[in-house]
């Protein structure tokens, strides 16, 4: 059952690319290729403009909010190959940061579990992928992945943080330095890569290979407690794969396809609890999926063509 | 863009359909050139473009050798439902023939040409695929000759029409993107129309394009991929290089000329995907993409492709970032329009090349052309083009954000939305809800667990619904508990019942007697009494014997006994022994002769400990079905039984231990019997009975685990209803136990159903699920994400603390002042309702106040003495000793319990809160911090506090340079308060960054005196040198949450932790503003008392009597709250008042407002009380 609750007009002035809510559900970021992004207050169905951001001089792509221990913080990536990172202070918000060492539109930015580290990954058009981090005192310092994919690098999405061999449960702190760091990015060369880095170094330790064409978006799904990683990817070839590597027998990634559409499918996301994804293809069709007992996956709901979030 | 790839080839040239994949291109020798080394071979390859392969050269999949060159090749898809899946490569040849050639036979190297025809009379220039019908495609040659051809019947082509005069070659063709039957041709001369368009349906052209200055050599023509009816020509005269966008409703000119090119134009091509991008390319040897749509047409990306002519362009169909140009310098070219980096090994490549040259000129090739050189090497970085293509631009997505909240947008094409509000800008929220059944019974259960009557109604429904024996058990089992005397009920649950037994009983004995059966026991014992007092024995030192004398000597007078003389003997003897009183002996001499019932009646007499000797040494003796039984209902040793009874009868075990345990032994042993059932693999399932007789939630949980591992969603409901009923039948039996109750499995296992509630938008449902008074970090973290999620403002739930360590990042330059001087401060201090603050002490009391703001708020008390101590607190200097002194001066509570008073009332431990600190009472090292709190502060990202205080250990803001540590001597707390500097904030960047990053946190303006307080408590306490870390992180806690310790355990249930302090001595007196309290209730209690005549509301009122002692032990300690106290003193009114409805409004309010461990104790005590008080009308 899916049903409206709040319907906000977000007075953009051209297409909107991305609209993600804080980590209490309170703010609602949107972006669009107006070059702005919109900050809304969002609370029992009502909505309240707190801040249009201006700063970017092409279509804005992604959006991203950052822990809340770090703040109210957003980072952003658009078609003008830059990444800026907001930040709300004094309740103003600034751009905080400002990184331009892409040479194409980037297109995805993801900010590592908390645990890590305040860590922004982003992909590029230009086939590769910065890992920016904080320093301290504003300073960041930024580790590029050169010809990460061919044609260009769509999406990347971090690794829930979990401690090798400790899957059970996200430890509490000060084991910073013990999670693995991974991510996994999807690219024009129909590849979707896993990253993990080795001393420093990001390191490509995986190269899944089913999709025809161009990986639109992958999604590591939120650990839910098992030795088993899960990411979904989503692609211009219309079709939906889950892959999955269970660290007890052998991290061996093996990919099962969710469905193939009737059109591209251009994002996936899962739930919190790692239970259902929601894929968003052409047609402006939305499904929510989820794996039954003995590892199928069937459609929840699907929500009508061309009104996402309708009732109807 | 940017080159990626390239085949080095001189070839004409195709890509594979879009549908292919992967993708190939296919090269056909080219007829117009000839290659370094003049052959006249002729090639058919196929290059497979991948973009997985990080090489920068396109490798060669597939070749064959044919026998003619190519002057146009085209790769159409495949029309059926077999042979060539692959699709068909169509080649045009220079000597007029038409060559098709399967793909799939090319990789495999066969030269298999699966039809050649020879139609044409000259070369072949142009060919084009119908975009609907696949199976058809048009071909063009010299002398306007124009062949439609037919895959299925390739044998017999039709003409478009009469061909058009004067004649020329058929330079390009192309089919409408969306009429199938309108096809285009041009022609080179400048003479007559430039392009002619053909309706198929009617076999002649419909409209002939003359170029107004009849000067255009059309070169190529491609129609617009959404509009039916424009076109655009490309002219390859040098002296007019344009490009033309006619639409053929307006066909006396061109709609819009697009001029950039400085040479001929030679190829166009239109993006299908994205109508705004049009290639062309020419003899300037430049690529330029248009939006030929805007106006004026834009130039969105140009790129120079090298030293020679680019005489093709052509979008790759199936990955429209790419595009190829193939030249004259014998390289298809592969670009990326996204423009980014050149591979690395471009310039390698380039290099190659050079190379290459060199070798064939000899080395002086480049000699003069240095300046040209830097020229050919293509831009490193390229810019991409200066609009994103459409399928960049991402048109709609769903993402899931906290609660089961869905965030969607999509954006539908303008044309159907034209009437609408524009549907681009428009986000939706929507709430996803996919488990409506563990909704539905979760609603349920919490209104079950609302009060009691609904809490057996719904242990009932459960019973009837109960799909299986166990879960009946289970669910008769949680239901007794509910009734008024639930043991009795657990036994009849077993299968004993007493009324029946009795029934049982009476009715085998009057059996018994109806057939005159002597029994024998009774008689025997008779009959020894008999002769026992006949003797001349005193029955005045026997009353035991003579009372036993007299209940059977009447019946049994008449009886003549017969085994007297048998005995005569040992009677005599046990007489003497009795005469002279010893009952050991008599009781020997019993036990000797077999006489079991003489012994213990003996031993009766004898007192407690020869009746516990001779009950040892009767069963010693007796074995027998039921000894065991006995033995352990008259030793009491019921721990025997559990451990070693036969687990076939834990039934029997249960209800013995039902039976006569005492309330405490009960628990521990039916945990222990439950625990070998838990072991046992058949019964394991009753395990779970114990543990509801006992109340232990954790372990049901365990052996739940045990039992039913589950699979979804509904099984945990099943094991949460049990659980929360449980619970309540656990908080209801003791106060004390509640708390406790939720061990660590149980807190995992609400902490997931709470998990499960929210992810389905049940934030407030997930919310009451949360264990209160786990410490977990996860629940933390979910209670904290709960709590904000619904608003910062939900009804009975004060702020939880914030459970990460914040990491502030702070750019900008702001002058701290700024910061700061918000009107935060001024706010909080309007707030301060109650409180008349005189100026001397203001910053201190405002930091109370703020510390105690919601609670206080909240509710107003009255401004009575109750206030004082903290009102005093900061006057109090802690180096008088004099004022230490709990017990003489109770109302002058701060210097006893100033070292407590800041943590328990205004310290939400927010982590583990295991021990109660007091921190004047602890040593001065590390330790007493509490360590879970630590772990939060990652040294690697030092986590600045609330305050803005490094939480690094040996880092603490008070050693930094110019402030110095906090010692007495330097604030003697008689300084004025704003005196002192801050020195938290100044210095460190840290403390600023948290100071913003949570901006409720600003109003500590004056953080650091009650560190100085506590410091000054602590010195006074210890007077070796205190380490000031410790300090630091009590202070900590001090400003984590303004709200009064939701996870605050120290005033959890066991008051002896409280009382910690007093330890050794007697019970303080309650202070005296309080012994109102005590005052009214006891004598309510003893009011009720005198009027009821009610056991079981007697009952009641000995467990409210407890329970309430509970009470006066917190106040004696001084450890609640003030909206606590101030609460139950309205209580404590309304009773004197008698109005025992108001008193339980007020009851109300304080467990509605307040932390329910901190209360949990005594406020149903109180609860009850006053519920009974008004059932008594007292």
């Amino acid at each position: 059952m899916v049903s409206v609750i709040n319907t906000i007009d977000t007075l953009h002035e051209d297409m909107i690319h991305d609209a993600q809510m804080d980590y209490y559900g309170l703010h609602l970021a949107t972006c669009s290729s107006d070059r702005s992004i919109r900050i809304f207050e969002v609370k029992n169905g009502t909505q309240r403009l707190l801040s249009t951001l201006q700063g970017h001089d092409g279509p804005v792509w992604q959006i991203a909010w950052a822990h809340p221990k770090y703040g109210k913080m957003l980072a952003s990536c658009s078609y003008d190959r830059k990444v800026i990172i907001w930040k709300e202070q004094d309740g103003q918000w600034i751009k905080l940061y400002e990184y331009a060492d892409h040479d194409s539109s980037v297109n995805s930015v993801c900010w590592a579990p908390h645990e890590l580290g305040l860590i922004l990954a982003c992909g590029s058009s230009d086939g590769s992928i910065s890992v920016i981090k904080h320093h301290g005192e504003n300073q960041w310092e930024a580790t590029k992945i050169n010809n990460a994919h061919t044609g260009g690098c769509n999406a990347v999405s971090w690794a829930p943080a979990v401690v090798p061999g400790s899957l059970i449960e996200p430890p509490s702190q000060n084991q910073q330095n013990t999670f693995v760091k991974k991510f996994c990015s999807a690219g024009c060369d129909n590849l979707i890569k896993v990253w993990s880095d080795k001393d420093g170094r990001w390191e490509e330790v995986e190269k899944l290979q089913a999709h025809t064409d161009w990986v639109r978006d992958c999604a590591w799904a939120p650990s839910i407690g098992l030795p088993c990683s899960k990411i979904a990817s989503c692609s211009q070839d219309r079709q939906v794969i889950i892959w999955t590597s269970d660290e007890s027998t052998g991290g061996q990634w093996t990919s099962k396809t969710l469905n193939e559409f009737d059109d591209v499918v251009w994002h996936v996301s899962w739930s919190l609890t790692g239970d259902i994804l929601a894929v968003s293809g052409g047609n402006n069709k939305v499904s929510l999926w989820k794996e039954k007992l003995n590892g199928d996956w069937t459609i929840v709901s699907d929500i009508g063509k061309g009104q996402p979030g309708s009732t109807e | 863009m940017v080159k990626i790839k390239q085949v080095n080839v001189a070839a004409n040239y195709a890509w594979s359909p879009a549908e292919n994949h992967p993708v190939y291109i296919a090269a056909g020798t080219a007829a117009q050139q000839l290659d370094a080394t003049f052959s006249s071979n002729a090639k058919l390859e196929l290059y497979a473009v991948d973009m997985a392969d990080e090489s920068y050269t396109v490798k060669c999949a597939g070749t064959i050798e044919t026998e003619n060159r190519f002057q146009k090749v085209v790769w159409g898809s495949n029309y059926t439902d077999g042979a060539h899946t692959s699709g068909l490569i169509v080649c045009g040849t220079d000597k007029g023939n038409i060559e098709i050639y399967n793909p799939e036979k090319i990789l495999e190297n066969e030269a298999d040409c699966v039809l050649t025809t020879s139609k044409h009379t000259g070369p072949v220039r142009s060919l084009d695929f119908n975009n609907f019908q696949k199976n058809l495609f048009a071909s063009g040659a010299n002398d306007s000759e124009i062949f439609i051809w037919d895959l299925k019947n390739p044998t017999n082509p039709m003409t478009p029409g009469a061909k058009t005069q004067p004649t020329s070659a058929v330079g390009a063709l192309a089919w409408n993107k969306q009429v199938q039957h309108i096809l285009a041709s041009t022609s080179s001369l400048t003479s007559g129309p430039c392009c002619v368009v053909w309706d198929l349906r009617k076999n002649e052209p419909i409209i002939k394009v003359q170029d107004p200055s009849g000067r255009m050599q059309c070169s190529d023509v491609t129609w617009h991929p959404d509009v039916a009816t424009q076109l655009v020509l490309s002219s390859e005269d040098d002296h007019l290089p344009v490009v033309q966008l006619w639409d053929l409703r307006f066909a006396t000119s061109p709609m819009k000329v697009l001029e950039k090119h400085s040479k001929g134009v030679l190829s166009v091509s239109w993006c299908k995907q994205d109508a705004d991008l049009l290639l062309t390319c020419g003899k300037d040897n430049q690529v330029y993409c248009w939006n030929p749509n805007s106006s004026p047409p834009e130039i969105l990306c140009e790129l120079e492709t090298g030293a020679q002519w680019c005489f093709d362009v052509q979008w790759c169909p199936r990955n429209p970032n790419v595009v190829s140009t193939g030249s004259f310098d014998g390289v298809i070219a592969i670009h990326s329009i996204m423009g980014g980096c050149a591979p690395v090994d471009s310039a390698n490549q380039n290099q190659a090349q050079r190379n290459k040259i060199t070798d064939a000129f000899g080395s002086d090739a480049f000699a003069g052309e240095a300046p040209n050189q830097q020229q050919q090497q293509p831009k490193a970085k390229s810019v991409p083009l200066k609009k994103p293509p459409k399928w960049m631009r991402r048109p709609c997505a769903a993402s899931f954000s906290f609660g089961g909240k869905l965030v969607s947008f999509g954006n539908n094409p303008p044309a159907e939305n034209q009437h609408q509000q524009p549907n681009h800008r428009v986000v939706k929220i929507s709430q996803v809800v996919t488990e409506e059944k563990l909704l539905e019974r979760s609603a349920e259960l919490r209104r079950a667990l609302a009060d009691d009557a609904q809490c057996t109604d719904y242990c009932r429904k459960k019973l009837a619904d109960a799909q299986n024996e166990f879960e009946e058990d289970f669910w008769s089992f949680l239901k007794v508990n509910f009734e008024s005397e639930p043991r009795k009920e657990f036994l009849q649950l077993l299968g004993y019942n007493k009324v029946d037994l009795k029934a049982k009983v009476s009715f085998y004995l009057e059996d018994f007697f109806r057939n005159k059966t002597v029994n024998i026991m009774a008689g025997s014992l008779h009959l020894r009494i008999r002769s026992f007092s006949s003797s001349t024995v005193s029955i005045a030192t026997l009353p035991t014997c003579r009372n036993c004398f007299h209940t059977f000597h009447i019946p049994n007078q008449s009886n003549t006994p017969k085994s007297i003389k048998i005995s005569r003997y040992i009677d005599s003897m046990i007489s003497q022994a009795l005469l002279i009183g010893d009952y050991e002996a008599a009781v020997d001499l019993c036990l000797h002769s077999n006489r079991m019932a003489d012994a213990i009646v003996v031993a009766m007499a004898g007192g407690p400990e020869l009746m516990e000797k001779t009950q040892k040494r009767y069963f010693e003796a007796n074995e027998s079905k039921i000894s065991r039984l006995l033995s352990a209902v008259v030793m009491k040793n019921w721990g025997d039984v559990v451990k070693s009874c036969d687990l076939e009868n834990w039934k029997e075990a249960l209800a013995s231990l039902l039976t006569y345990a005492s309330p405490d032994e009960l628990i521990t042993l039916c945990d222990e019997l439950g625990a070998r059932l838990e072991k046992h693999p058949d019964l394991k399932s009753n395990a779970c009975l114990c543990y509801i007789c006992s109340g232990n939630i954790e372990q049901l949980v365990r052996s739940w685990n045990n039992v039913k591992p589950e699979n979804n969603s509904n099984d945990i409901q099943d094991l949460i209803e049990k659980m929360m009923v449980l619970h309540r039948v656990v908080e209801q039996r003791s106060g004390g136990r509640s708390a406790a109750s939720m061990g660590e499995t149980a807190s995992e296992k609400l902490s997931e159903y709470a998990h499960m509630l929210a992810a389905q938008g049940q934030l407030n449902a997930a919310m009451e699920m949360l264990p209160a008074s786990s410490d977990k970090i996860s629940i933390q973290i979910l209670r904290d994400r709960l709590f904000h999620s619904q608003g910062d403002d939900v009804a009975g739930y004060q702020p939880p603390v914030f459970p990460f360590a914040r990491d502030g990042v702070r750019g900008g330059q702001r002058p701290e002042a700024q910061i700061y001087s918000t009107g935060l401060y001024n706010n909080q201090q309007n707030q301060q309702r109650g409180y008349q603050p005189t100026p001397a002490t203001q910053p201190v009391r405002s930091q109370y106040n703020q510390q105690v703001t919601s609670p206080f708020i909240a509710f107003k008390p009255p401004r009575n003495q109750m206030y004082q101590p903290a009102q005093q607190r900061p006057a109090a200097t802690p180096n008088r000793p004099q004022d230490v002194n709990p017990y003489a001066r109770p109302n002058q509570a701060p210097t006893y319990s100033a070292p407590q008073a800041p943590t328990s009332m205004f310290t939400p431990q927010p982590v583990s809160m295991s021990t109660p600190q007091v921190p004047g009472l602890m040593p001065p090292s590390p330790q007493p911090i509490d360590t879970s709190q630590l772990n939060m502060m990652t040294p690697a990202a030092p986590a600045p506090t609330p305050m803005g205080q490094m939480m690094q250990p040996g880092s603490s803001p008070m050693m930094q340079p110019g402030t110095s540590p906090i010692m007495p001597g330097v604030y003697p707390s008689s300084a004025p308060m704003q005196n002192i500097p801050p020195v938290s904030l100044s210095p460190l960047k840290t403390a600023k960054k948290t100071q913003i990053s949570y901006t409720n946190r600003k109003k500590h303006k004056y953080p650091i005196q009650i560190r100085k307080k506590n410091t000054n408590v602590l010195l006074f306490h210890f007077k070796p040198p205190l380490p000031i870390c410790p300090t630091v992180y009590s202070e900590e806690k001090d400003d984590l949450d303004t709200s009064l310790s939701d996870d605050e355990q120290s005033a959890a249930p066991a008051p002896s932790v409280q009382t910690g302090a007093l330890k050794g001595a007697p019970k303080a007196p309650i202070p005296t503003e309080h012994q109102i309290l005590q005052t009214q209730f006891d004598e309510l209690i003893k009011k009720a008392m005198n009027q009821n005549n009610n056991q079981q509301i007697k009952r009641k009122l000995d467990e409210c009597s407890r329970r309430i002692e509970f009470l006066y032990d917190k106040l004696r300690g001084n450890s609640l709250s003030p909206n606590i106290i101030g609460g139950l003193h309205q209580v404590a009114q309304s009773v004197a008042s008698r109005d025992y409805a108001g008193g339980l409004r007020h009851h109300t309010h304080i467990v509605t407002h307040s932390n329910f461990s901190e209360i949990s104790a005594f406020m149903p005590g109180l609860k009850s009380l006053l519920q009974i008080a008004g059932q008594l009308r007292i």
